[in-house]
C-alpha cells in the first residue's frame, strides 16, 4: 500500500472528471498513462453507460415514485387494521363476558393440547436473538469463544432465471458449484483459498477460477494463479480488517439487511435443531419473502438457516423455489473446527516463482552502494535506457526504485526528505518523483499536451507549471524530457520549476543503462498508407478553418487509420477514420439515412452522435476502404462536400502527432487581425514583435539554444509595401491553396514566401539553420502557408 | 476542445469548479426531509434528487432494468418508512446504505447463478453509443470487472455508478474515506494489470 496519496487522489481527481463526462479523457494529468486513461474511461462507461440518455429514467421514475409511496402509505393502514381490532376485542370483553368466558375456557383446553404437541419443538421466539448473535459473530469471530478456525465451505447452485440464463449464455442446467476453504487466528491472520467451477449438464467443465488470499496480520498477499499475479501490500485494518467483507464464510451485510427485514419481510422462527459438520445448530426457517420482487421471481422463495448453537456461526443456508419443493442454492460448511492449532506456514504466502508480483510495501533505506546496485538491477530489467540525477535539492534521499508494471513497465525513481525514505507517503508532496518510460508517439503526445516547451540539454523539453493553492489543492509542476527513446517527467508539489529543470539537465545514464535508442518520429501518412492493408482516404476540400491536427493509427483494436483536423484554437473539427471494409458492422444498427454522394457512391448518414467528438457520422465503403467522417459542428451538406472530395493519393505532408499548434497571443493594440498557421512542420515557440503597423511572428523550434536563424511570418498593410525594385531572377509565381503567392529560391531551397490576403501583405521566411542550410523543405512551407487563416 | 479541456482542469484544479454539484439546493432537500416522517409526500425532490444514483447503482449491481426497478423501490421505501431515524449527516451515505443493505441481501444467492464471466452482458441498455464505441475495449473491460470480488465490484458500482465521494462510501460501508480511496486505487491498479495482460494475450 505505499501508492501515494497524491498518486491516489490525482486518478481520484480525474475519476471525477470521467463521472461526469466519460469522454473528458483530454484532462487527464499527465501522471496518468493513456492505456490507464483509456481503462478508466472504459470503466466509467461500463459502469453507467448502461443507462446514459436513459430513455427509461422518467417512465421509471413516476413507476417507482408510486410504489414507493403506496408501500408507506400501506404500513399505517395496516397498523389502523390491528388497533381496529384490538378495540374490538376489548368491546366484545366488555359486553359479552360471559360468553368469553365460555370461549375462553375452550381455547385454554385447546392450548393445552396443542402444547403438549409442540412440548418438543423449540419455542419461535428466539429466532430474531439467535439471527443477532450470528451477526455479532459474523462481524468478528474472534468477539467470543472462538479464536481460530479451519472450515470449508461447498456453494452449490443451478441458473434458476430464464432471463439471466439467456442473458449470461447459460442454459438452465448447468451446475455452479463454489468450495472456500478458511484458515482463521485472531486477530488478524487467515488464508482463504477459493475455487469456482461451472459444470455443464454432461458435466463439462464451462469455466474453472481460483484465487488465494493471505494475511499474516503485517502483509497481506493476492494471488491470482489464473493471471499469475500477486500483490503484496501492507496489512491495512481499515480495510482488510474482517468487518463486513464476508472474509470468512458469515456475510455480515446479508445479516445486517435480514436483520431490517427480519420483522417486516420475513416471519423467522426456530423450528428444528439439527447437525451441520458435526455441529449443533439451530435451524431458522425464515419462510419466503414477504417482500416479493416481481422480475425475480425466483429470490422470493423460502430461506433456511443453521446458525451454530455455540459459535453462532452460520454453518448452512439453503434457498427453494417459489414453490417451495426444490433447493436452487445451498451453501454448506461441511468441515469445520474451532480454536484448533494452526500451521503457521498457511499465514504466509512466497509467490510462485515465474508470478508477477507487485509488491506495494514500503522499503527500508538502501545505502549508496545498495542503491546503485539497484539500479543495475532496474537497468536490466526494461528495455529502455534510464537515467538518474546528478543534482537533487538539498536534504532529499532516495527510495528504493522500483519497476512500476501498472503504467506500462515504467522506472520510478522517489527522492523524498529522510524521515520519509522508509514510509508510504506521496513522494512528490515533500519530494520528487522521477518516472521514466520508453516514448512513443501517442505518450509523447498525452504528457506533453498543453506543457510549454523548455531547454533542458539532452533531448526535447516541455516544462508544465503547477498550480499551489493556498488550501494546498492544486496540481504538481512537472519537467519533461524526451532523451535517447526514454520519456523522462520529473513532477513534484513543492520543488521549483526552475529546480525541476536543473534536476532534469542533471540526469545521466544509470549504471548499466540500456544503449541509447531514437526518439520516435511521428509518422507520415505515406508511411501508414504502407502498413495498412486498406487505402487511406483523406479530404481534399475542407470546410474553412479546419487543417489537419493529427493521424494515429491502431487505436483500437481492430486495424484503423484516424486524422484529426482542427481548428485554429486546437479544437478538433472533423475526424476521419479508415479501415477494412465491413469492420463495423454495429454501425448498422443504428439508425442508418442513405446519402447519395455526388460520385455516385451511396454513404450512410446517422445523425445521432457517436464519436467522441460528437456531431452527425456518415460513412460508407469505396475501393476496398471502410470510410467515416464526423465533426461535432458539421452541417449534412458539408459532411457530404467532405466525402464527395476524399482522394486516396492526397498527402497531408508530415503531420506531427498530436502535436499542439501554437497560436500566438493577439496583442490588444494589433493594427488588423493577425492571420496565422494552425499547422507547422514541427513544435515550435511563437513570439510577436510590433514595429508600427508591421508585425513579426517568429517561430522557434529550440528556444533555450544558442543564437540562430528563426522561421518567420511578417504581416502589414500593404499599403506600406513601397515600389518594389528589380525584380529576384530566382523568383516563381505559385499558386498554393486559394492565394498566389511568389516564391523566392536559393537552388531547390524555398526561402521566401510573399503573397497578399485582401489588404495584408505576408511574408514567410525559411530560416537558415543550421547555418548556410535552409531549415524545411518547400512543401512543408507550403504547407504552412495553406493552414494560414 | 483541447483548450477548454485544459481550462477545465484548471479551474477545477483551482477549486473554481465544484467537485461535486450534485445538490444545488440543500436546505430544500434538508426541509423535504425533515417534512418526509410526517408528510411522506414531502419525499419527493429528495426521491428526485436521489433516483437516478440509486437506480444506476441497482442497475449496476443487478444488471436488469427490472430487477433495478425493484430494488430502487425497496430503497426509498425503507428510507421513507425510517426516515424519522436519520438523525443528520451524509444523507446520501444513509440512503446508499440502505440501498447497499438492500442489494447484499438481494443478491446472496443471484451471485452464485451467474457467472461472473458472462456478467457484463446483462442489462445491457439498447444504447448505440455502447454498440459501436469501442465494443471490444467495452467487453474487454467489463470481462475486467467481472473478475473482481463482489466487494471490489460495489465500491466501483458505489464511486462511479453512484458518484459517492471516498467519504460518503466510508460511510456507507464503514470504511474511512483513506481506506476507500486506497480500495479504489487498488482495483484501479488490478484492472490495469490485468488490462495490459489480457491485451497481450
Amino acid at each position: 500500500m505505499n501508492k501515494k496519496v497524491n498518486e491516489i487522489e490525482t486518478i481520484d481527481l480525474f475519476l471525477d472528471d470521467l463521472i461526469r463526462d466519460p469522454n473528458a479523457t483530454s484532462l487527464a494529468p499527465e501522471e496518468i498513462d493513456l492505456e490507464t486513461v483509456k481503462l478508466l474511461r472504459q470503466v466509467v462507461l461500463a459502469e453507467q453507460g448502461q443507462i446514459q440518455d436513459v430513455i427509461y429514467e422518467t417512465e421509471t421514475k413516476a413507476r417507482v415514485w408510486q410504489r414507493v409511496i403506496s408501500n408507506v402509505q400501506e404500513a399505517p393502514e395496516s397498523k389502523n387494521r390491528t388497533i381496529n381490532r384490538k378495540l374490538q376485542l376489548t368491546h366484545l370483553l366488555h359486553q359479552n363476558w360471559q360468553r368469553v368466558a365460555l370461549v375462553a375456557t375452550i381455547i385454554l383446553a385447546a392450548l393445552a393440547l396443542s402444547l403438549y404437541a409442540l412440548i418438543s419443538r423449540p419455542l419461535p421466539v428466539r429466532a430474531q436473538e439467535i439471527i443477532e448473535k450470528a451477526y455479532a459473530a459474523a462481524n468478528l469471530p474472534s468477539n467470543g469463544v472462538v479464536q481460530s478456525f479451519i472450515l470449508t465451505e461447498i456453494q452449490h447452485a443451478v441458473p434458476a432465471n430464464p432471463r439471466l440464463n439467456a442473458q449470461s449464455g447459460l442454459k438452465g442446467d448447468e451446475q455452479i458449484l463454489n468450495e472456500t476453504k478458511r484458515w482463521y487466528e485472531a486477530p488478524n491472520q487467515w488464508r482463504v483459498e477459493f475455487q469456482q467451477e461451472i459444470l455443464a449438464a454432461d458435466g463439462k467443465e464451462i469455466s474453472h477460477y481460483k484465487s488465494v488470499e493471505v494475511s499474516d496480520g503485517t502483509n497481506i498477499w493476492h494471488y491470482d494463479p489464473g493471471q499469475n499475479t500477486v500483490f503484496v501490500n501492507p496489512f491495512n485494518p481499515a480495510i482488510d480488517g474482517k468487518g463486513g467483507v464476508a472474509l470468512f464464510g458469515q456475510n455480515v451485510g446479508i445479516l445486517d439487511d435480514l436483520l431490517q427485514q427480519a420483522t417486516t419481510c420475513y416471519n423467522p422462527k426456530v423450528t428444528a435443531s439439527d447437525y451441520v459438520a458435526g455441529r449443533a445448530t439451530y435451524v431458522i426457517d425464515f419462510g419466503p419473502t414477504k417482500c416479493p420482487s416481481a422480475s425475480a421471481p425466483e429470490m422470493n422463495g423460502r430461506l433456511v438457516m443453521w446458525v451454530d448453537k455455540e459459535t453462532f456461526f452460520i454453518l448452512k443456508q439453503e434457498l427453494y423455489n417459489a414453490e417451495g419443493n426444490q433447493v436452487i442454492m445451498s451453501i454448506e460448511v461441511t468441515q469445520v473446527q474451532y480454536n484448533v492449532p494452526i500451521d503457521p506456514g498457511l499465514f504466509t504466502f512466497t509467490p510462485p516463482a515465474r508470478a508477477n508480483t507487485t509488491d506495494n510495501r514500503p522499503k527500508p533505506t538502501p545505502s549508496a552502494d545498495e542503491y546503485q546496485k539497484q539500479l543495475e538491477q532496474l537497468a536490466q530489467q526494461v528495455d529502455f535506457p534510464i537515467f538518474v540525477p546528478d543534482y537533487l535539492p538539498q536534504g532529499l534521499e532516495p527510495r528504493q526504485p522500483r519497476l512500476n508494471q501498472m503504467g506500462g513497465n515504467s522506472v520510478e525513481l522517489s527522492y523524498v526528505p529522510t524521515e520519509e525514505v522508509e514510509t508510504d507517503t506521496s513522494a512528490e508532496t515533500n519530494g520528487i518523483v522521477i518516472q521514466q518510460l520508453k516514448a512513443d508517439n501517442s505518450l509523447v503526445a498525452l504528457w506533453t499536451e498543453g506543457a510549454e516547451p523548455a531547454a533542458i540539454p539532452g533531448g526535447q523539453s516541455w516544462l508544465r507549471r503547477g498550480i499551489h493553492n493556498p488550501d494546498g489543492t492544486g496540481s504538481n509542476s512537472a519537467a519533461l524530457l524526451l532523451r535517447d527513446g526514454t520519456l523522462v517527467s520529473i513532477w513534484s508539489f513543492t520543488i521549483t520549476p526552475d529546480e525541476l529543470i536543473k534536476i532534469a539537465g542533471s540526469l545521466n545514464p544509470a549504471p548499466g543503462s540500456h544503449a541509447p535508442l531514437p526518439n520516435p518520429t511521428p509518422p507520415t501518412l505515406d508511411e501508414i498508407r504502407g502498413r495498412v492493408s486498406f487505402s487511406v482516404f483523406i479530404p481534399t476540400s475542407l470546410p474553412q478553418g479546419l487543417a489537419p491536427g493529427s493521424l494515429s493509427e491502431g487505436e483500437l483494436t481492430t486495424e484503423n487509420v484516424e486524422i484529426k483536423y482542427i481548428y485554429p484554437d486546437g479544437a478538433v473539427g472533423l475526424l476521419v477514420s479508415n479501415g477494412n471494409p465491413g469492420c463495423c458492422p454495429g454501425l448498422l444498427q443504428m439508425q442508418n439515412e442513405e446519402a447519395k454522394l455526388p460520385n455516385g457512391i451511396t454513404a450512410h448518414l446517422i445523425r445521432t452522435p457517436i464519436k467522441m467528438y460528437g456531431g452527425m457520422t456518415l460513412w460508407w465503403e469505396q475501393e476496398g476502404t471502410h470510410i467515416e467522417i464526423s465533426g461535432p459542428n458539421l452541417t449534412e451538406e458539408e459532411l457530404i462536400n467532405i466525402a464527395a472530395s476524399m482522394s486516396s493519393t492526397a498527402n497531408l505532408g508530415k503531420i506531427a502527432e498530436g502535436m499542439p499548434i501554437y497560436i500566438p497571443t493577439q496583442p490588444a493594440e494589433l493594427p488588423f487581425d493577425l492571420l496565422l498557421p494552425s499547422w507547422l512542420p514541427e513544435e515550435m515557440a511563437r513570439s510577436v514583435q510590433m514595429d508600427g503597423e508591421i508585425v513579426t511572428i517568429t517561430f522557434d523550434p529550440r528556444p533555450g539554444d544558442a543564437p540562430h536563424s528563426l522561421l518567420s511570418l511578417v504581416e502589414m498593410p500593404v499599403a506600406l509595401i513601397g515600389p518594389g525594385g528589380d525584380p529576384d531572377p530566382q523568383a516563381t509565381q505559385e499558386q498554393i491553396g486559394d492565394v498566389d503567392v511568389t516564391v523566392i529560391r536559393r537552388g531547390e531551397s524555398c526561402i521566401t514566401f510573399e503573397w497578399n490576403v485582401g489588404n495584408l501583405y505576408l511574408q514567410l521566411t525559411n530560416p537558415y539553420d543550421p547555418p548556410g542550410q535552409p531549415r524545411y523543405t518547400c512543401d512543408q512551407l507550403r504547407s504552412i502557408i495553406e493552414s494560414i487563416r | 476542445m483541447k483548450r477548454k479541456a485544459n481550462a477545465l482542469k484548471l479551474d477545477r484544479i483551482s477549486g473554481m469548479i465544484p467537485r461535486q454539484n450534485m445538490h444545488d439546493d440543500k436546505t430544500d432537500l434538508t426541509h423535504a426531509i425533515e417534512q418526509s416522517a410526517s408528510n411522506p409526500t414531502a419525499f419527493k425532490p429528495v426521491y428526485e434528487a436521489y433516483f437516478l444514483r440509486v437506480f444506476r447503482y441497482c442497475l449496476r449491481r443487478v444488471g436488469c432494468l427490472e430487477e433495478a426497478e425493484d430494488l430502487t423501490s425497496v430503497v426509498f421505501t425503507r428510507a421513507l418508512s425510517n426516515i424519522a431515524s436519520y438523525r443528520g449527516g451524509s444523507f446520501p451515505a444513509w440512503v446508499f446504505r440502505i440501498a447497499h443493505n438492500v442489494l447484499v441481501n438481494h443478491l446472496r444467492n443471484k451471485r452464485v447463478m451467474i457467472p461472473l464471466e458472462n456478467a457484463e452482458q446483462l442489462g445491457i441498455v439498447d444504447d448505440p453509443l455502447f454498440r459501436l464505441i469501442d465494443v471490444e475495449e467495452r467487453q474487454h473491460v467489463n470481462r475486467l470487472i467481472a473478475s473482481l470480488s463482489d466487494e471490489q465490484r460495489n465500491l466501483l458500482s458505489l464511486r462511479i455508478a453512484s458518484r459517492l465521494s471516498a467519504k460518503e462510501i466510508g460511510e456507507v460501508i464503514g470504511k474511512s474515506e483513506g481506506a476507500v480511496r486506497v480500495a479504489i486505487h487498488r482495483i484501479i491498479q488490478q484492472l490495469r494489470t490485468a488490462w495490459d495482460e489480457e491485451e497481450e494475450r
